[in-house]
């Protein structure tokens, strides 16, 4: 069964379009969620949060973008309402602990630590979940402004300073190393 | 022309370290994607999310269904009350939410002008 007629059924109140729906489409918004988040756990709880209120909302879907699109722009307003909700706008101790575990995952996995992730993650949700959209997913501006409800011009702007102070980041951190390793030679 | 050069010179720097920082997040995102393993439930829990969400919102329209036939009930009772055993206060409160409606709108209107 395609998609489109899978979508057509579950509209039609089909338990099981639904259910093969979301199994096609789970690893896809697992992962985007994980990259949003970085955080396994939550990320897994949210895609769950997210099935949830698409079967709410699945009326509304028009059927002009693909199904996983549609997927990740609720995931996304779920994850910024959420967020804004519990007021925890920036808990630092929480999301170093957060990025300590996923440094530790992919160290045991005899992968090393992507900078970028780090400086990433630094970045405010609204700053970082269009960048990841823009240049991982190969969203447009026009795209991302309708998943997220703001103007195209936004988007543009956020991730364009977004990258800049990634950047910014990624030269601090080489210059602390060279000065590091400058110190360590002068001794 | 020669600041030109200089000027193009220094914006092409830019734009290399502008394209290597996003290099370096794609990199980074790619080796999340291949490194977190995410592991994909079977059909029946996919079912159980859509069983349970659909429970839970006729529960909720059955329950907003009660809330409104009550509030319904309570002000037609009221009303009903009102214009048989106390008329008098039936119709003065009959011209107290015909004025009250008139100068909101009117109120509302000239704002909406005057905004303009």
């Amino acid at each position: 069964m395609e998609e489109k007629d899978l979508i057509v059924s579950a509209k039609l109140g089909d338990q099981l379009a639904f259910a093969m729906l979301f199994k096609n489409n789970y690893p896809f918004l697992v992962k985007y969620l994980i990259k949003i988040t970085m955080n396994p756990d939550a990320a897994e709880e949210l895609a769950q949060e997210t099935m949830a209120k698409c079967v709410e909302k699945i009326g509304l879907f028009n059927g002009k973008s693909k199904f996983s699109s549609w997927l990740i722009s609720i995931a996304t307003n779920l994850y910024i309402d959420q967020k804004r909700k519990s007021k925890r706008e920036r808990n630092w101790k929480a999301q170093e602990e957060v990025f300590r575990r996923m440094k530790w995952h992919l160290e045991s996995r005899n992968e090393e630590w992507n900078d970028a992730l780090s400086a990433l993650g630094k970045l405010k949700d609204e700053i970082r979940i269009p960048i990841v959209l823009k240049h991982y997913y190969g969203y447009s501006y026009e795209e991302i402004g309708k998943m997220m409800n703001i103007s195209s011009g936004t988007v543009k702007s956020r991730v364009h300073n977004g990258i800049m102070s990634v950047r910014e980041e990624l030269k601090l951190h080489g210059e602390q190393e060279s000065a590091a390793a400058g110190t360590r030679s002068s001794r | 022309m020669v600041n030109r050069k200089v000027l193009q010179l220094e914006h092409d720097h830019q734009d290399e370290h502008f394209l290597a920082a996003v290099k370096e997040i794609e990199d980074g995102l790619e080796m999340l994607d291949e490194n977190v393993p995410v592991y994909t439930p079977d059909l029946q829990f996919f079912e159980n999310i859509v069983a349970e969400q659909k429970q839970a919102m006729k529960r909720n329209l059955i329950r907003e269904l009660a809330i409104f036939t009550v509030a319904a009930l309570l002000i037609v009772t009221s009303v009903l009350f009102m214009l048989y055993q106390v008329p008098a206060v039936f119709f003065i409160l009959q011209g107290i939410v015909t004025v009250f409606i008139m100068a909101y709108s009117t109120v509302s209107f000239v704002k909406q002008v005057n905004g303009t």
